[in-house]
């Protein structure tokens, strides 16, 4: 079976400015998929290419194993099969609910309509909606009457631009979930694009990370967080710290903080000098600890205490503490390194 | 008017050398030029209704159209014409009353014996027959009131639909 979407070297320009630089990846079936980066980063510009609103410079897009477009060459987003929902929306407001969604239906009786407009209603609890018109709606619900607009003429895959960031914060990651729910009961191929990372969790199978137009990692939440391919990933998912250290050998760093055993994400070569990403959550706290560092700085999360905690060389580290560690700024607490897969980069030199 | 008259002239001097029959003031002398007058001075009225109602429609609208495989002449009846009926209405609305009590530009660019309602009654007035006068002067009032009372009536309508 063809993958539901394969996008291979695409770049995408804008003058001679390139925009999205040499993308590839691919989307199976029923998988929902994530462009991920900072504002300015191309993702945008990558979905519109997919939808067939921007063409391609280089490389091909296929969709259901047929190319919709390579350079020259773009088959009109009327005839491509997807659905878009954006970040306003994009409601008709002189339609009510029931004709909104039913705006790209056709082909079919009038009786087969309603009965398809109502059950996507009821898929996203929105029952008895049918007669009113977008304004009299909530933020939320608009939203997923938009979500299930696009998803009524039951399209090859569906494209979300930003689809959370007008819907206020709260809301936002309930809705994250309830969509991926949506998504994944009626086996739906997305793609959703997004700066928010949380929601990218949330929401999507596979996670690829742009930045000034390129993929630096294509993969799961779990891995970009634990295994990122490069300092841009590891920089922008998360938090973490690092800290410079020496290969001693293999599976072997000696830093300030100790040696550190583990598996390597990347191998780096014996003697080199490194720089090792600690997260929050690799560092415990443990009062006995042969390691007394300075808290620099604490945020309250609830749950949880952020300290920043500062090395006799001046680098920082994050250390997640149960809220019950009360500590003060200035104090000393012992911590421990406990990491799984130690990410280690090539140390920058500092000019 | 400089440009009509000019072509007027060319014209009708072709005509007259060519074969012996004039044309006469064909821009100038006529409706053309009092409507090209009209056209400039109440363009700016109905732009900026119009220009409100276009604004309405964001891009997305129409690339979500495309997007479920709705065709851009198709967009233009069942998206942009639904929507901007409105204020395509009240444009027409509120250029037909100014038209109807416009006077100076009437005046001066009016064809021969062509009158409007505001010139009849600005020459009865001006010769003192108040009473004649006093049919067109209530007509361009009863007409002019038209705007008021729909403005009025949709800005209730639209009050009572979006509660806040």
């Amino acid at each position: 079976m063809p993958n539901q979407l394969s996008v291979k070297q695409a770049s995408v320009k804008y003058g001679r400015q390139t925009v999205v630089d040499e993308v590839s990846f691919e989307l199976q079936r029923g998988v929902i998929g994530c462009l991920l980066g900072p504002s300015g980063c191309g993702k945008t510009s990558l979905l519109r290419a997919i939808a067939g609103f921007e063409p391609l410079a280089k490389g091909k897009i296929l969709l259901h194993g047929r190319c919709v477009s390579r350079p020259g060459e773009t088959l009109a987003p009327e005839k491509r099969r997807v659905g878009m929902v954006f970040q306003d929306f994009a409601l008709y407001p002189h339609l009510n609910i029931e004709d909104n969604i039913a705006f790209g239906l056709r082909g079919q009786g009038q009786a087969q309509r309603r009965e398809r407009v109502n059950s996507l209603l009821g898929l996203v609890g929105l029952s008895g909606t049918q007669k009113k018109y977008p304004h009299q709606l909530s933020g939320g619900q608009q939203q997923r009457v938009a979500l299930v607009r696009a998803m009524a003429p039951q399209p090859d895959i569906l494209l979300l631009d930003e689809p959370f960031s007008g819907l206020d914060v709260e809301l936002r990651e309930q809705l994250a979930r309830e969509v991926r729910d949506i998504l994944k009961r009626e086996e739906v191929t997305a793609i959703l694009v997004t700066h928010d990372q949380l929601e990218a969790f949330a929401l999507a199978d596979n996670i690829g990370v742009l930045s000034e137009g390129r993929l630096r990692q294509w993969d799961s939440a779990y891995s970009l967080y634990h295994r990122p391919s490069d300092r841009f990933v590891a920089n922008f998912i998360g938090q973490g710290a690092m800290i410079p250290g020496v290969v001693t050998q293999d599976s072997e760093v000696q830093t300030l903080l100790g040696k550190i055993h583990g598996e390597f994400v990347n191998q780096p070569a014996v003697g080199e000098p490194v720089e090792i990403l600690i997260r929050p959550d690799d560092v415990i706290h443990e009062d006995e600890s042969n390691f007394q560092l300075r808290i620099v700085d604490k945020v309250f999360q609830g749950a949880e205490y952020l300290y920043t905690l500062a090395l006799e060389d001046g680098t920082e580290l994050l250390c997640l503490v149960q809220s019950h560690h009360d500590h003060a700024v200035g104090e000393m607490i012992g911590i421990r390194l406990f990491l799984d897969h130690v990410v280690a980069f090539p140390r920058l030199t500092k000019s | 008017m400089i440009p009509f008259a000019a072509f007027d002239n060319a014209l009708d001097d072709w005509m007259r050398v060519q074969f012996g029959w004039s044309t006469g003031l064909l821009l100038s002398g006529t409706l053309v030029a009092l409507i090209f007058a009209y056209l400039v001075r109440f363009l700016a009225v109905s732009l900026q209704t119009v220009e409100a109602g276009l604004g309405k429609i964001r891009p997305t609208m129409d690339e979500v159209a495309l997007s479920m495989g709705v065709g851009s002449r198709e967009i233009i009846h069942r998206v942009h014409m639904p929507m901007l009926k409105g204020s395509l209405m009240t444009a027409l609305l509120l250029v037909f009353v100014d038209v109807l009590k416009e006077l100076p530009a009437t005046l001066i660019l009016r064809p021969f014996n062509y009158n409007t309602l505001a010139v009849r009654a600005y020459e009865l007035a001006s010769d003192e027959r108040l009473a004649d006068a006093s049919y067109a002067s209530l007509a361009i009032v009863s007409v002019g009131i038209l705007p008021v009372i729909l403005l009025s009536r949709s800005i209730t309508r639209s009050r009572r639909a979006k509660p806040t």
